[in-house]
Parts: C-alpha cells; sequence; structure tokens
C-alpha cells in the first residue's frame, strides 16, 4: 500500500509546483513542456510514446480500453442529440433522422479509431487523425476489415492520417464537426489546442470534446483507483495537473477568440473584433444557453460496466468524466 | 391493500457520532415513518470521549442539510460564526522544530476556517433531533449475527436477541459487525476471524492532555498557539496544537512514530491514561517554541494510532459499515479518529449519504437492500479508502517520512526550496479529502435509476 502511494505521489511531487500554479491557472498560459521546445506543437512526446506501446490494445474491448469501448456509445448518443436539436432549431419539422450523414467530420487524437467508425458507420465523411504513427496503423487495419468502411471502398467514409492537428491549419478544407474525446488531458498546451480545433470548423459548426474534470474525486477515481489499486489502466495513463474543470473550458470560450488589441484596425468605427466570443456569458454565470454551449456528465455505474450521460443540469455531475459541446458562430 | 404495512427494521450498532448522525438524517428525512430504528450502544451511558470536535465548512454543510444548523448556532461562543467557504482563514501554520531555530514551512489557509465544539454540546444536539420514535438501547454489546429467514438475527453480550432487516455498522474501528461481516460466508475460525480486518497499528503514539493557557502565557506570552493552530514537525514526530473553549485551554498532541511498527498488530492497550513514558525526550532539541508545549505537558493519555487495511466493499446483501467501522484514518486531515482532532464528521458524511440513498429509494417504492448495499458500497468504498491513503501519507509528510523526504535526518537543516515544495505538498494534502456529496448522489442515484436505454447505433 505505501509503495503504491509512493509511485503516484512521486508524480504529483514532480508536477507539484503546476499543481499549485493550477489554482489560479487560466487556460492561456502554456504548460512547461519537458520535450518540444515548439509552443504551437501541443504534442507531448512522452504521451505519445505511452499510447504507442499500447497501439495493440485499441481493439482489444476488455483490455486496457475497455472504459473507451463503454463510453463509445454514450458519447455518440449525445452527438446525435445535439445535431437533431440545433437542426430543429433550424427546420422544427424536422423528425429524427441521420443526422451525422454526409458532413465533414474530424477526429482528432482519433487512437485506434474507436469513435472514428461509428462516426463512419452513421455516414459522415469522417477524418480520423494521431499523432501516433502507430496508433493511425491499427485505426487503419481494423477498418480494413470492415467492407463498408474500408479505404477501397467506392465511397470510402473513413480515413485516416498520421499528424498532429496544427498541420491541417495550413490546408483550407474546415469541418461541419471536431472531436476530440478524452485528448485534452494529455496536452501539453490546452489552450493552443483547443484554438487549432476552433479554426479547423467551419463557422457554425460543431466541437464536441470529452475530458476529466480537475477534482480529487477524479484523482480518486481516475488514477489512483485505476492506475495504482485496481490496474486496471496502465500507470501514468493520466496527470492529474492536466484535468481540466468544465468551468475553464468553459471561460476559455467566453474568451474565445481573443480581442486582438494590437490589429493594425485604428479606425474607432470599426467593431473590435469580426467575430463574436462563442458563449455569450458573462464570467461569474453558470448558465449555458443550449443553443451556445452545454456541459454533461459522464457517469461510469461499476456495477454495470456502463457509462451513463447525465441529465442536463444535474448537480454533481461534472465532477469527474464529462462532454462539452460548442458552436462556433455564423459569420 | 388493507392491514398494516410492517415497518422496515434497521438495526444501528454504534451510539456514537455515526450512529446518532445515522439517526438524526433518518429523523430529518421522515424515513423513521417508514423504517423502524433501533440504536444499540455497548456503554451504559452514552458519552464522547475527547474534549473538542472541529467542524470545517464541509462538514457544516452536512450539519446544515441534517436540520442541525439552527442549534449548533444557539450553540455559537460571542466570536463564533457560521464557517463559509468564501472567506479564506489559517487553518494551520507548520514549522520544522526540530532545530534550535524552527523554521517556517508554510501556512495553510482553508476556505471557511473552522469551529470548534466541545464533544457533549454536539452530541446533546444530535440526540435533540433523533425523533422519539427510534429507540436507543443502552448496555448492549453486539457478539455476533447471523442470517435466519426472520431476517438479520443479532446476539448480544447481554443474552439478548434482535432481529432486523438491515443492519448498520457504525460501532468504530473494533467494529463487532465488520468482525462477522468480512468472515460471512466464509468458514473460518474465531481466531482468524478476529484478525482480518483488524485494525492495524500505524507505527505512531500521540500523547494528549489539554493545557491551561496561562501557563503558556506565562512562558511566552504571544506564544502562536495559544491564537491559531499550529504544527512543529520534526522526523519522525510531530506536535499538534490549538486553543479551545475560546481560548482558556491549548489542545497539545505529541506524535513520535516508528516506521518500522507500521502495519504490525498492537501488543498492548491502545489507549494508556496518565502515561510514565518519557515522552519529552523526543523533543529534547526542539526549538523553544515548542519546548514550552513539552514542557507544560502532564500525565498525558498515550494512543496508538491505528488505521484498517483497505477493504474491498463497504456493504452487501443486508450489512452495511459507516465511519470508522469501514475506513479508519490517523487524524493528520482533522478527520477520522475518536482521538485526537475530529474534524468534517466523516462519520457524519456516510450516515447523511445513506440516509439520502434510502430517501430516494423509498420514494420510487421498489426497496431492494441488497442493491443499495451495492450502489453504497460502489460509491463510498474508492473514495473511502483513498482518504485513509492520503491522510496516512498527510502524516508521512509532517515527520519528513513521505518518498522524497526519508533522506532528511533528525536535525538537518533543509534548503528553503525543499521545505517550500513540502510546504505545497502539505497544502494540497487538505485538499484531496473535501469530497463531494453531491457528486457521490448523483452518481449513486444514476446507478440506481439512471438507465436510460441507450440508443443503438444503426448500421
Amino acid at each position: 500500500m505505501t509503495f503504491i502511494l509512493a509511485r503516484s505521489w512521486q508524480k504529483t511531487a514532480r508536477s507539484s509546483s503546476s499543481l499549485v500554479v493550477n489554482l489560479s491557472r487560466g487556460l492561456h498560459t502554456a504548460r512547461s513542456s519537458t520535450v518540444s521546445p515548439s509552443t504551437t506543437n501541443s504534442v507531448n512526446n512522452d504521451e505519445i510514446a505511452h499510447f504507442s506501446k499500447l497501439s495493440s490494445e485499441w481493439w482489444d474491448e476488455k483490455g486496457e480500453f475497455s472504459f473507451l469501448h463503454k463510453m463509445n456509445p454514450v458519447r455518440m448518443q449525445f452527438i446525435r442529440e445535439k445535431l437533431l436539436e440545433i437542426a430543429q432549431e433550424e427546420n422544427p419539422e424536422l423528425e429524427s433522422g441521420d443526422m451525422l450523414a454526409g458532413l465533414d467530420v474530424l477526429d482528432v487524437g482519433c487512437g485506434g479509431g474507436l469513435l472514428s467508425e461509428s462516426l463512419a458507420r452513421m455516414g459522415a465523411k469522417t477524418l480520423g487523425i494521431d499523432a501516433s504513427g502507430s496508433n493511425i496503423a491499427i485505426a487503419s487495419l481494423h477498418a480494413a476489415a470492415d467492407p463498408k468502411l474500408s479505404p477501397s471502398s467506392t465511397s470510402p467514409n473513413l480515413s485516416y492520417l498520421h499528424a498532429p492537428a496544427e498541420t491541417l491549419l495550413s490546408q483550407p478544407k474546415r469541418y461541419d464537426v471536431v472531436c476530440s474525446m478524452e485528448v485534452l488531458e494529455h496536452v501539453d498546451n490546452p489552450a493552443a489546442f483547443l484554438s487549432t480545433c476552433a479554426e479547423l470548423l467551419k463557422p457554425g459548426g460543431h466541437l464536441f470534446l470529452s475530458t476529466i474534470s480537475r477534482t480529487p474525486l477524479a484523482y480518486a477515481l481516475t488514477i489512483f483507483l485505476a492506475e495504482d489499486v485496481l490496474r486496471q489502466v496502465s500507470s501514468g495513463t493520466h496527470t492529474y495537473s492536466k484535468y481540466i474543470k468544465p468551468s475553464e473550458l468553459v471561460q476559455f470560450f467566453r474568451d474565445y477568440p481573443q480581442q486582438n488589441t494590437n490589429d493594425s484596425i485604428s479606425d474607432s468605427s470599426t467593431p473590435l473584433s469580426l467575430a463574436r466570443p462563442w458563449i455569450s456569458t458573462h464570467a461569474g454565470s453558470n448558465y449555458l444557453p443550449r443553443l451556445e454551449a452545454e456541459l454533461r456528465g459522464l457517469i461510469y455505474n461499476p456495477l454495470r460496466a456502463r457509462w451513463h450521460l447525465a441529465p442536463r443540469d444535474a448537480w454533481g455531475a461534472l465532477e469527474c468524466n464529462y462532454i462539452f459541446w460548442v458552436r462556433k458562430p455564423m459569420n | 391493500m388493507s392491514g398494516s404495512r410492517q415497518k422496515i427494521r434497521i438495526a444501528v450498532v454504534g451510539g456514537g457520532i455515526g450512529g446518532m448522525a445515522l439517526g438524526v438524517s433518518l429523523s430529518s428525512l421522515s424515513l423513521d415513518k417508514v423504517f423502524q430504528v433501533d440504536i444499540y450502544e455497548s456503554t451504559a451511558k452514552l458519552t464522547q470521549v475527547g474534549a473538542g470536535i472541529t467542524i470545517w465548512p464541509r462538514g457544516w454543510e452536512i450539519l446544515k442539510n441534517m436540520g442541525l444548523e439552527a442549534s449548533l448556532t444557539e450553540r455559537f461562543s460571542p466570536d463564533q460564526e457560521v464557517p463559509m467557504m468564501s472567506v479564506p482563514k489559517v487553518g494551520f501554520i507548520y514549522r520544522k522544530s526540530d532545530q534550535k531555530e524552527g523554521v517556517p514551512i508554510s501556512v495553510v489557509t482553508m476556505p471557511g476556517g473552522s469551529i470548534s465544539y466541545h464533544r457533549a454540546d454536539l452530541q446533546e444536539v444530535l440526540l435533540k433531533h433523533i425523533s422519539p420514535s427510534i429507540q436507543f438501547h443502552l448496555s448492549h454489546r453486539l457478539t455476533t449475527y447471523r442470517q435466519t429467514e426472520k431476517g438479520l438475527e443479532l446476539e448480544f453480550t447481554n443474552g439478548e436477541v434482535a432481529v432486523c432487516d438491515m443492519l448498520i455498522g457504525a460501532d468504530g474501528i473494533n467494529s463487532a459487525v465488520r468482525r462477522t461481516f468480512l468472515a460471512d460466508g466464509k468458514n473460518w475460525a474465531e481466531n482468524e476471524k478476529n484478525k482480518s480486518g483488524k485494525p492495524v497499528f500505524s507505527g505512531t503514539y500521540v500523547y494528549r492532555n489539554l493545557i491551561d493557557s496561562q501557563l503558556i502565557r506565562r512562558d511566552a506570552p504571544n506564544h502562536q498557539a495559544l491564537t491559531l493552530p499550529i504544527v512543529y514537525c520534526g522526523k519522525s514526530k510531530h506536535i499538534v496544537a490549538y486553543p479551545v473553549s475560546q481560548g482558556k485551554l491549548v489542545n497539545v498532541l505529541l506524535f513520535v512514530s516508528d516506521i518500522r511498527q507500521e502495519g504490525t498488530y498492537l501488543d498492548g492497550p491502545a489507549v494508556v491514561e496518565n502515561t510514565k513514558d518519557d515522552f519529552a525526550s523526543h523533543f529534547k532539541n526542539w526549538e523553544e517554541e515548542a519546548h514550552i508545549l513539552v514542557k507544560r505537558t502532564s500525565k498525558p493519555s498515550k494512543w496508538a494510532i491505528q488505521t484498517l487495511k483497505p477493504l474491498d466493499v463497504f456493504a452487501s446483501g443486508r450489512v452495511f459499515l459507516i465511519g470508522d467501522a469501514a475506513h479508519a484514518m490517523p487524524p493528520h486531515l482533522g478527520n477520522g479518529a475518536g482521538q485526537a482532532i475530529e474534524a468534517e464528521c466523516d462519520r457524519a458524511n456516510d450516515a447523511y449519504f445513506l440516509s439520502m440513498i434510502l430517501a430516494k429509494v423509498i420514494r420510487q417504492g421498489e426497496f431492494s437492500i441488497s442493491k443499495i448495499a451495492d450502489v453504497y458500497s460502489a460509491i463510498r468504498q474508492p473514495f473511502g479508502n483513498f482518504t485513509v491513503a492520503a491522510t496516512i501519507r498527510q502524516g508521512l509528510l509532517y515527520e519528513f517520512n513521505a518518498p522524497g523526504y526519508e533522506d532528511i535526518k533528525d536535525g538537518d537543516v533543509v534548503p528553503e526550496e525543499r521545505l517550500n515544495t513540502l510546504g505545497k505538498l502539505i497544502a494540497n494534502g487538505w485538499d484531496w479529502t473535501f469530497q463531494s456529496m453531491n457528486a457521490d448522489l448523483q452518481r449513486a442515484f444514476s446507478m440506481l435509476y439512471g438507465e436510460k436505454d441507450l440508443i443503438t447505433a444503426k448500421l
């Protein structure tokens, strides 16, 4: 028991300074990375190596990634519900349908392709990208086994690319939906990462993110219990100081896009910024306009080994895993 | 349907804070109309061990939810007010004291500070809020229980027998309920039954006493312990001191550890009153400020700090364990024990949580005790065990025995940077045990009822 504690606390000791800084830190400051000096690169080489080692386990539903497999239906449920809600807002006559059909969807940090395959099966034109080459290899291999998904089929709905998200910025293509599930807690520079995801969206596009909040409960469940005690996932999978609270995510999109006062626009009749903040409520408010953004808790039931999407505004539901949706303004 | 509804019988073993909190909680939710609740206490009289009990803001929230706020505020002394999370106050001052000139480590602020009560006052408040339909049975010490077709049959040393549908073990670290619970279903011999789930020694003894503030004032009129909680840290020992009774007394606790004895089973008694140990010799070379407190300590009581090896399950079938019976921990984060500082009313947390679950389930109509047991255990066990581990770790930090600090020896001068990091780790340690009751309840409710049919993906 003491040994197990020693290991996990050593990790905390190493990152203790960032732990304390976190308390007052916004998402705008870059975390110190032990590896790449490039500040635009959100990839942490240690994290990539960790997940690459586990690549072959992706599609073992009982293995290392069983949690993610079990989470997939709930994520898909939320994505489809939200897309339907927005579509019905614009067209009240619309009945439930293939919300994803024909949409350009980007899955950032697709791993072994768990989400990408589901999106493609629902008719989305899906590109899965990942910074780990071995993950992409596994994902491609698995997709090739299904004639409906294989790139050699008549209209491939699914393709993969070994690349970090930033590299797509220089290309013209933009997406209707960008998903990044259980990735945010692994990147070094979350602010840059979110900006990149935001920029890859078409106006009116949808961003879906799922991650873990930074609370003692989350530590107890996802690190202490899952890693150290029960060994359900490999040690080092998660780092507490990288967990992001829902309020921090919301605040980022209240402030995004940054009001750029260094612009050469000096004419006072020009609006300060051509784009409005993605979330229009002010900092003190807990209210999220449902057409702008939504937070939902993802709750794990260990008795049934199933995930459950908590109801809207369920108190206490955002203390561990949660999913976030925000819409890029039109114009 | 005609005929009188048979009330579901709940037996609570243990009339301490945990058992009483459960009584209060069930009463405040009017569950005493649905359940027949009996509380069995081994002693002949309900008394409290120890002097003070400290309540932090989150503990206050729970007591407030149980309907106790008015009664508690009634008993405030003039300088006390409701602890509010929004107001940061000094929680603890930490110093390295095992050298002639002590060195500060850190000052930990806590949102809202704390309130101290005399334990007897708290007990009085709790008893006042327990519905009269809830029966206390004193002088009832449980030996064992067994499953029969009538329900769970409880056997007491006084020869009496009781039957219940649901059994709650609130009988502390030496819980008789836990003993039988762990052995249940396994054919273990009697002494094996006693061993498994037996409390283990942490390696630390604590010498406790209350010192008249006047005595300390004579030596040092501005002694910090007269006004603030303070922890004096050293290698394998530390001293905790804080004012109680409106500053008339200072509660002083001298902790002395032998880490080689950690994890062993205690040989002698857990408590010795008026010990003759030469405790002062442990603090010979300590700074003057700490010395004053050791000097004024006379005939302290000596307590062995014990903990429980983490249990896999906190409840199963018809049996539930709450408080120390499930997760006894050392007092380093002010929670747990029946010993030194008791903060957070941890046992009240378990009691409150269980009552809320019962209330929800009763309202939905379908009542399965074993399902409730599974949910209670699935939610409370992980964090309960985590809190024990975090608290043990906190004690190691105080005594320079935590990983990364083991190299430090008695009296060493430690560079400021290392002490700063230590200070931050200590501060963070306090955060760990602030558990969100709302999150636990939300997870429990969703486990009981949230099974929406998932939309199956169209293929």
